[in-house]
């Protein structure tokens, strides 16, 4: 019986765990997809300052949550979108706007993909 | 390499702690289900010890979850008769009165080369001796031979209990110069009467590899081979 009561415990922990890492996952990567669209729309209406300060507070929010996305996330795509982040202040500060745009849009697509690939869903099932 | 090490440490701590929570049965004879989720855990484990871009959650998760569904189905299956045969099946007769159920055997997919190697198991060489003889849930196979091939009992030869023929079990309580408590309690023992055998036989507790007594004084003490002797002392 004790077993089974330490069983069930464990299990609704899981259970528990996994659902709230999901829905943890739904909002950060709401709120990091958020503050892209921003930057974009800094960039497209031509405010670059407004760009840069955008893009600092992406790479701080950024560095702060793959500390807590590790932990359930693959590594590799962790580092990718890391590696992706880092490459925008340059990019913006050389003026690159299309490759700017660009890579900001695959950063876009990396933070969308965690979530996509983590959710639950039949295909992910599948 | 130090990141192998220390997840290969942390799931191997993990496993150790899961099949103690599955269980006793687990060491022994394995069930349907013990077994797939024994080999499960295996694999499971080995993912994130090879990998170390996949967190140790995804090790760790599914190994837990693995381990909580095997118990979760054993107390099922002991609660319910039904769960119990859906699950691990019933047991089957597979000889009677000497005859071998030969369509059983082709059911079991079970030749007959193994049928006589698991007599032969049982110290069983000639098929005349079994009366019965039932492949359990768990593939192993219970026989019970026929009266002629019997092993005589006390019970057989009518051989009453007495004191003096009467052998109690002995009990390990000293293993490897630690005394088992447990069994000393069981043998009714203390640590003063342990300790005035080693006075008499002019041994300390770290010289002793096993001694074992039962409910009376009987007791057998085998000291370690560095104290300089090894022979057995009894009483």
């Amino acid at each position: 019986m004790k077993r089974f009561v330490i069983s069930v415990v464990i299990l609704t922990v899981i259970i528990f765990s996994s659902l709230k890492s999901v829905c943890y996952l739904k909002s950060t990567t709401e709120t990091l997809v958020d503050k892209i669209d921003s930057i974009n729309l800094c960039v497209k209406s031509d405010n670059i300052n407004s760009a840069f300060e955008e893009t600092k507070k992406l790479e701080a929010l950024w560095s702060d949550k793959k500390d807590v996305f590790v932990m359930f996330v693959n590594n590799n795509d962790i580092d990718d979108i890391t590696y992706s982040i880092s490459k925008l202040m340059p990019l913006l500060e050389y003026k690159d706007k299309s490759e700017f745009c660009s890579n900001l849009n695959y950063t876009k697509s990396l933070i969308m993909s965690i979530y996509d690939n983590d959710s639950i869903s039949l295909n992910n099932i599948i | 390499m130090a990141i192998v090490f220390i997840r290969t440490l942390i799931l191997y701590v993990i496993v150790i702690l899961g099949v103690r929570l599955m269980g006793k049965r687990q060491v022994g004879q394995l069930q349907t289900t013990e077994l797939v989720t024994t080999i499960l855990l295996s694999n499971i484990s080995i993912m994130p010890i090879q990998e170390t871009s996949i967190p140790l959650a995804y090790g760790i998760v599914p190994l837990l979850s693995l381990i909580c569904f095997e118990v979760i189905l054993s107390f099922m299956c002991l609660k319910s008769t039904r769960t119990r045969h859906l699950i691990s099946g019933r047991p089957k007769v597979i000889i009677n009165n000497g005859v071998i159920d030969q369509k059983l055997l082709v059911e079991l997919r079970l030749s007959v080369d193994e049928l006589i190697s698991q007599l032969r198991q049982h110290q069983i060489f000639d098929i005349n001796d079994v009366e019965l003889a039932i492949i359990e849930t768990n593939g192993t196979l219970s026989v019970y031979q026929k009266f002629s091939s019997q092993i005589v009992t006390n019970k057989t030869l009518k051989i009453q209990y007495t004191k003096e023929n009467s052998g109690n079990p002995q009990f390990v309580i000293i293993s490897d110069g630690v005394i088992l408590n447990d069994n000393l309690r069981f043998c009714n023992k203390s640590k003063d009467w342990i300790n005035s055998i080693l006075k008499s036989q002019n041994k300390s507790l770290k010289d002793v590899l096993l001694m074992t007594s039962d409910i009376e004084d009987n007791y057998v003490l085998i000291p370690k081979e560095l104290t300089g002797s090894n022979e057995k002392i009894c009483n």
